[in-house]
């Protein structure tokens, strides 16, 4: 038969075995989490801000003009024309209405619109007609021999012409 | 007061229901360290 005076200190012994049973608890999740922290800290490294060399992507040319991208391509081989067949390029009096910016097509600066100009030639679709005799017969007046032919200015003058054409 | 012999003596009579109290006690403490904030107090 369990003594009444002790039944005090029994509960108190129990309420003590219980809040000790509460910090040891308490104490043991807390330590089990801190452990867990430094082990993960010391497994995984420090995370390196990885450089990603991306890679140096070729500069990309420039975009050229569709004049400058045919002045690039490779010049068509002519066949040489015969001296007898030299001639001068068909001509114009006067433009017809605004004459074309010549200097669109890469070769022909100011001074040698001027000349074009002078000659009669005030349009790109003169100079998309010329011929390899008319081109021979201009290469002594406006321009360095093989020049026109190296600069395409006929293909250019085409391409222009079509571009405007698409414009209008 | 409580001598030290009573104690050792109702220690040693009771010890299986302080065990008991100390477990609850361990699993009380622990779930309280484990839970958020939040779902602390439970009515």
């Amino acid at each position: 038969m369990i003594d009444l005076d002790h039944v005090l200190e029994i509960a108190l012994l129990i309420a003590a075995a219980y809040m000790g049973g509460c910090a040891i608890g308490a104490a043991a999740h807390w330590a089990l989490r801190s452990m867990r922290a430094a082990k993960s800290r010391a497994s995984t490294p420090a995370p390196v801000v990885a450089f990603e060399a991306t890679a140096v992507a070729e500069p990309t040319p420039p975009a050229l003009s569709p004049a400058m991208r045919l002045a690039k391509a490779e010049p068509v081989a002519v066949e040489p024309v015969k001296l007898s067949a030299v001639r001068r390029p068909p001509e114009l009096p006067a433009p017809r209405g605004v004459p074309d910016d010549l200097k669109r097509i890469k070769g022909i600066g100011k001074k040698t619109e001027s000349s074009l100009n002078d000659l009669g030639i005030y349009h790109f679709h003169q100079i998309a007609a010329w011929e390899p005799a008319h081109i021979v017969w201009l290469e002594g007046r406006i321009a360095v021999k093989g020049r026109i032919q190296r600069e395409q200015w006929v293909e250019q003058a085409t391409l222009l012409l079509t571009e405007l054409r698409a414009a209008s | 007061m409580m001598d030290f012999q009573t104690i050792a003596f109702l220690v040693g009579y009771y010890w299986p229901y302080m065990a008991g109290a100390g477990l609850v006690g361990v699993v009380i403490g622990w779930r309280n360290m484990a839970l958020p904030k939040g779902e602390e107090a439970r009515t």
